[in-house]
């Protein structure tokens, strides 16, 4: 029989346990436990939501205490209410390790007694030192109906990845899908090209036939590798145009209108559609953190100062547009890249399907710091663009 | 809870709404969607009055479309004369 400090302990070491399994399978869905020891250069990945903004009128804002991000805990029984614990950490999903930590940081601020007894489920000192920075805010009621926490997986680029990244539109996952399907013709065709090839040069080498053929023409060869290459391109060419022309659709009206504007060597972000006048406006400039400054776990040449805030589920409209030179706007996971000219505006519509953190890079050679120019795009829920956009305005 | 409703009072209500499309620009390059929503809201101007509030909508499109220098070196070519569009 266990005394009752013994029971309460056990209770919230089964509950980790618990939501680590959950974890584990929510990893699985998103295809994030695959990623094995990458994935794990992210796991102290530190996003500290206070951010400045440049106005118009000189004056700087942060992001306002009330908009920083939450964990939820499970509830922990009868009598026990379960509490929002917001963290300037945010842990991302990484296999069962991220979920059971960002658990374990929202338990241990609330039951400062167990800081030591469970000490021994994170044998990583580096996770106590971020308890210390942990933040209690108030309850708010969207979040207390949250059974499984907000994680946001971040997309980026694995090392020496070859292949897409996780599609985050349907435009992507179209463009995936049509890669698919191409490669498998790609393949069917190269291997048949090799054969014919291969089988000409052994058999037609010089050793057998010393004299060579004199043939010029055969009719009937000519119109069979006519026809059969045109057919082939025509079942290639009907989903590659459909995805194409779908890429242009404007016919749905966006919600929000967003302006990426180039310069050497950053990227300007204008949010108007909250404007009341000309002067009034929500811009900001996004330049690359420099190397010197990463903190532990960032990613190098990625990471931006200011990030471009997005709800998800949500049809945008991106402008692009340069004030110099030539640049291009490009996120591989939202399958988007488009050029920005100096005077013209190039419109892209996009759908982020997914609440994440997606990573892109300049895509125009523009000078001497073209490789620092990164492109960091940050989908949320309505609620908190709402939120985020309302602690920028007023 | 206390915190609750002050934050409730704080935080403003923000409307989810942008620019339409327009069917007369189908096509990637939305320079001139731009020029003719700015052009439009000083038309409007012109003919409704400064005071009228059917303007606003107009201004909000361009807005939503047009970067900021572009419109700040608009105004002040309209106070100068030297617009180039037809107002």
């Amino acid at each position: 029989i266990l005394c009752p400090l013994e029971a309460f302990i056990v209770q919230h070491i089964l509950t980790i346990s618990v939501m680590g399994l959950l974890s584990c399978f929510r990893s699985t869905v998103l295809r994030k436990c695959s990623k094995g020891s990458s994935g794990m250069s992210r796991f102290l990945y530190t996003n500290n939501f206070q951010r400045n903004l440049i106005s118009s009128g000189g004056n700087e804002s942060y992001y306002g205490y009330f908009n920083r991000r939450s964990y939820t805990s499970l509830y922990m029984g009868t009598g026990t209410v379960g509490g929002i614990t917001s963290a300037r950490i945010r842990v991302p999903n990484v296999g069962c390790e991220g979920f059971m930590c960002s658990s374990h940081l929202s338990i241990t601020q609330r039951n400062s007694r167990l800081i030591h007894s469970t000490s021994k489920i994170v044998p990583n000192s580096e996770i106590q030192n971020i308890t210390t920075e942990m933040v209690k805010t108030p309850e708010v009621s969207r979040w207390m109906d949250q059974v499984i926490p907000t994680i946001a997986p971040c997309d980026a680029a694995e090392p020496w990845q070859l292949g897409f990244q996780d599609a985050a539109t349907p435009i992507m996952q179209g463009i995936i899908d049509l890669h698919h399907d191409i490669f498998f013709f790609v393949i069917q065709i190269g291997v048949f090209v090799s054969w014919v090839l291969l089988r000409a040069l052994w058999h037609f080498r010089s050793k057998m036939n010393p004299i060579p053929q004199r043939i010029v023409h055969g009719t009937t060869i000519e119109i069979l590798w006519t026809i059969f290459p045109s057919v082939i391109l025509m079942f290639i060419a009907i989903p590659s145009f459909a995805l194409l022309y779908s890429m242009d659709d404007i016919v749905v009206d966006p919600a929000i209108t967003i302006k990426a504007i180039g310069h050497q060597w950053y990227w300007t972000y204008e949010y108007s559609d909250y404007n009341n006048s000309d002067e009034q406006s929500l811009a900001f400039d996004s330049y690359m953190i420099p190397e010197d400054d990463l903190e532990l776990g960032q990613l190098r040449l990625l990471e931006v100062d200011n990030r471009v805030v997005v709800p998800a589920k949500t049809h945008l409209r991106v402008i692009i547009t340069s004030a110099d030179v030539l640049h291009s706007w490009a996120v591989p996971s939202l399958g988007v890249k488009c050029d920005a000219v100096p005077g013209r505006l190039n419109q892209i519509s996009t759908f982020i399907q997914r609440e994440g953190v997606y990573y892109g890079q300049c895509s125009e050679i523009c000078g001497t710091n073209h490789a620092f120019m990164p492109i960091v795009i940050e989908a949320v829920s309505t609620k908190d663009y709402g939120s985020w956009v309302s602690s920028q305005v007023n | 809870s206390f915190y609750h409703w002050l934050f409730a009072h704080t935080t403003s209500e923000i409307e989810l709404k942008t620019a339409p499309a327009d069917f007369r620009f189908p096509t990637t390059n939305q320079t001139r969607h731009c020029f003719t929503r700015y052009i439009e809201f000083h038309r409007c101007l012109a003919a409704k009055g400064e005071n009228s509030g059917e303007c606003e909508r107009f201004a909000k499109y361009y807005r939503s479309l047009c970067p900021g220098e572009w419109v700040e070196r608009w105004n002040e070519q309209r106070e100068n004369g030297t617009f180039p569009g037809p107002l």
